[in-house]
């Protein structure tokens, strides 16, 4: 698998929990270096589809090919390498609380360290590492809470350490659920160029789930609508009509007339 | 089990025992003799010895306080060259006795490993069982038997039930910390152990380091009563002034107990406000 | 305008750093290091070779007595020569190792519910529990801290001397029965659950115990009413761990005293039975192993009904 570069397809992805449908996709298609907004109601299959993204969640049916190669297929070292590729911002942060801001942030390597490496990079960085943190946590503004421990952090600071561990990591493809959703709304259009701006940059795949559909046309290239798991809608950002995002977000009615979300 | 049952059932279980044992109440009343022994033995709490009580001592003897401090920090020298072993012997046992480095994702590793991860959780959790289950005086009893005690037996005798129990306290602080920074690592490609140590550990390590000095407190304790075996601890000059009926100096080796017991209680307190702080 | 590299320096100055528990580490460190090469563990008389004759020696001699007649391993022999063991003595001195746990741990129990709330900082001060617009006089705070300190300090005493020293000392005074080790165990845990009760009554939520004092209960009734039902679920979590301490100790304390597991084991090395000895030390780590079962069992119970 050629390092560096990675298509998706996938094909009839069906996510299923018990007897609730997360995730049914029909057919979707990833190219590298694509800058994606995944946009719904909750509960749509958001995470879901991101987490099938990051293979972090296997498919119950349907595969997911990663240039031409079927995930299932990936050996464990790939497998590993693949997930060291492809950075994961999540929704409730998962950072370690009573560990330093850098030292959550050097955390987000250890998928390309072996043990030993990683237990030195950890415990006695090098001036290089602590350095190239330091200027990650710059671009995202919190370059002055690096010896800080990570549970004395607002909420919307600990997003951001988030995503500097994501970028640390050097990933191909950026993968971000919600990452605005702790961010006062004068700092979510500053947070997400911020997303678009560095992929674009160092020619990243980008896919992040957000609610503000204003933000996604706006900084996205393509827009994918999902409603109970499946796509409603996959335009690219002016060709997005307001009646599509309406349906999208609309209130639907039972067959009584109850309102339900 | 609602907890009045419990009680219940408790409050039963301590009568049935007391009668099995055929203990009677009326036999905790000291007779004149034992009570003449009971005061001499009260009175000197309130005048511990601060010399020998022996009507004659060798005249290389050293003064009877410098006899007691050295047997209190042999006391410690031993609990601590336990715990030491203990904690090594507790973090590798804990980390092999520990399900949350490798339950999460078991179908996606080799079959190899999914045979092999049970077992060797199962096999650490029995190796564990059986080394707390056997007291470390019964350890040493058996080391005393078997190759003579020596002071490096005495050690491990109580290393060994010690780091049982660290391992499996160690294990389930680790198995029940929370482990969303451990998924995060993991789905970023690290390894289990990086996972383990990185993402577990240091969520589980404030309980862990509070729970290894309650334990060193108890090894003090452990320390000096191995001493009753041989080792120049405090048991061992305990024992050797209570069978010459020397009260007072029988209390200097126990408040120099007490001594080292508050010492630890106070460091403990003072590291557990700074930990959670 | 700092380089980054200034700009690091200067944070890594200002960090938050935990002193204590770094100089704390290195002591331990330290100690550790005296420990081992401090000269006190007379590491060079070890001698290998002679302990590793010994041990060999001895594993010959801790097999059954019969086994070692007949020169080969049969289980039926082996399992013959338990059951012969167990009908003797093994199977009373079992139980009665394990009344001497329980008995114990309850008496324990109780002297520990007694001294718990003695040694409560918010129930021995008059107005621990209550916002009294009238602060007591100098002299009662003086007489209560001097109260709150000889309970805690009484409590410590009997926590800090070992169950085994305990019941050694008890023994001059009671004697050769049972009572040593059951009180020797029962003093020591009861200055453990004591403290442990006036920590838990110390951290209750005050809400309920102080809308009682506002009423006008006096303190024992708010320690009936509120302050009993939300302490006991804690208290009976200690009961337990501290039961599975008890089992354990029960067997060793055996030895200084009658007709217990503990006893048989110190009978049979006198005798130089080491194989009688090495069952009975298998039979107490089988109790060990029983209670410690019963007890996670008992306790997730109680955490499933809560």
């Amino acid at each position: 698998m050629p390092l560096g570069h990675y298509d998706y397809r996938l094909r009839d992805v069906r996510v299923d929990y018990g007897r609730t449908t997360a995730l049914a996709l029909g057919e979707l298609d990833l190219v590298h270096g694509e800058a994606v907004a995944v946009v719904g109601p909750s509960g749509a299959g958001k995470t879901t589809l991101l987490r099938v993204l990051g293979l972090a969640q296997t498919p119950s049916t349907g595969t997911v090919t990663i240039n031409d190669r079927p995930a299932g297929a990936l050996t464990n070292p790939e497998l590993r390498r693949a997930r060291a590729d492809i950075g994961f911002v999540h929704q409730d942060f998962r950072l370690v609380p009573n560990l330093r801001v850098l030292q959550n942030v050097l955390c987000g390597r250890l998928g390309r360290m072996s043990l030993l490496a990683s237990l030195r990079a950890l415990l006695a960085p090098s001036k290089r590492d602590v350095g190239a943190v330091y200027n990650i946590l710059e671009r995202v503004g919190i370059e002055e809470k690096l010896y800080q421990r990570t549970d004395t952090l607002s909420g919307g600071q600990q997003q951001r350490a988030a995503i500097a561990r994501a970028l640390y990591q050097q990933p191909r493809v950026l993968l971000a659920d919600e990452p605005i959703s702790n961010v006062d709304p004068a700092r979510a259009d500053e947070t997400v160029r911020l997303l678009v701006d560095i992929c674009r940059g160092a020619r990243l795949t980008l896919c992040a789930s957000m609610h503000n559909i204003d933000l996604a046309r706006a900084l996205f290239d393509r827009i994918i609508g999902l409603r109970e798991g499946r796509i409603v809608f996959d335009r690219t950002a002016d060709t997005l009509t307001e009646t599509e995002v309406a349906e999208l977000y609309r209130l639907s009615e039972s067959a009584d007339g109850r309102e339900s979300r | 089990m609602k907890r009045r049952f419990v009680i219940a059932a408790i409050a039963v279980a301590g009568l049935v025992s007391f009668e099995a044992l055929g203990l009677r109440p009326s036999e905790v009343v000291p007779t004149r003799a034992e009570l003449g022994t009971l005061s001499s033995f009260l009175l000197g709490a309130f005048s511990p010895a601060l010399t020998y009580e022996a009507a004659y001592v060798g005249a290389d003897a050293p003064p009877l306080l410098l006899k007691v401090a050295d047997a209190a920090r042999r006391t410690v020298v031993f609990a601590a060259a336990a715990m030491s072993l203990a904690i090594v012997g507790g973090v590798v046992l804990g980390f092999l006795a520990s399900t949350a480095w490798w339950r999460h994702d078991l179908r996606s590793r080799g079959p190899i490993a999914r045979i092999a991860f049970p077992l060797i959780y199962v096999g650490t959790r029995t190796l564990i069982a059986l080394m707390r289950s056997v007291h470390e005086l019964l350890w040493a009893l058996i080391f005393l038997v078997a190759i003579g005690l020596t002071d490096i037996g005495a050690v491990v005798a109580i290393a060994l039930p010690y780091a049982g129990t660290l391992a499996k306290v160690f294990s389930e602080l680790i198995d029940e910390a929370a482990d969303d920074a451990a998924t995060a690592l993991g789905g970023a490609g690290a390894l289990p152990a990086q996972v383990f140590a990185f993402g577990l550990v240091p969520r589980a390590l404030p309980d862990m380091g509070a729970y290894t000095l309650y334990r060193f407190e108890c090894a003090l304790r452990s320390s000096a009563v191995v001493g009753f075996f041989g080792p120049e601890t405090l048991g061992k000059f305990i024992r050797l002034s209570w069978d010459e009926n020397h009260y007072a100096e029988v209390w200097t080796y126990l408040y120099a107990l007490l001594v080292l017991i508050v010492i630890v209680e106070w460091w403990s307190g003072a590291l557990r406000s700074r930990f959670a702080a | 305008m700092r380089t980054s590299a200034e700009e690091i320096a200067a944070l890594k100055r200002s960090r938050p750093r935990n002193r204590f528990v770094s100089v704390s580490l290195v002591v331990f460190t330290l100690l550790a290091v005296y420990a081992w090469f401090g000269g006190d563990l007379h590491l060079a008389e070890f001698d290998l070779d002679r302990r590793l004759a010994n041990a060999a020696r001895f594993g010959e001699a801790i097999r059954p007595y019969p086994i070692q007649e007949l020169g080969v391993w049969d289980w039926a022999t082996a399992v013959a020569w338990m059951g012969d063991l167990l009908a003797g003595d093994g199977w009373q001195a079992l139980q009665r190792t394990l009344a001497i746990s329980i008995a114990a741990i309850v008496l324990a129990a109780v002297i520990g519910a007694i001294a718990a709330p003695l040694g409560a900082r918010n129930i021995v001060r008059r107005d621990g529990l209550i916002n009294s617009p009238r602060r007591p006089s100098r002299r009662v705070r003086i007489a209560e801290t001097a109260w709150l300190t000889a309970i805690r300090g009484l409590l410590i005493f009997l926590r800090a001397i070992p169950e085994y020293i305990w019941a050694f000392l008890l023994i001059k005074i009671f004697g050769f029965t049972s009572w040593p080790a059951v009180l020797a165990l029962a003093l020591h845990n009861a200055g453990i659950l004591g403290k442990l009760g006036s920590e838990t009554i110390e951290d209750i939520e005050p809400a309920r115990a102080e809308a009682l004092r506002a009423l006008g209960a006096t303190r024992v009734h708010t320690l009936i009413g509120a302050v009993t039902p939300e302490v006991l679920p804690r208290f009976l979590l200690y009961f337990f761990y501290r039961w599975e301490t008890c089992v354990r100790e029960a067997t060793v304390l055996g030895m200084l005293g009658v007709m217990s597991l503990g006893s048989l084991i110190r009978d049979a090395r006198a005798a130089n039975f080491y194989d009688e000895m090495i069952f009975y030390v298998l039979l107490g780590s089988l109790l060990v192993l029983a209670g410690d079962l019963l007890s996670a069992g008992v306790r997730a119970s109680m955490r499933k009904a809560a």
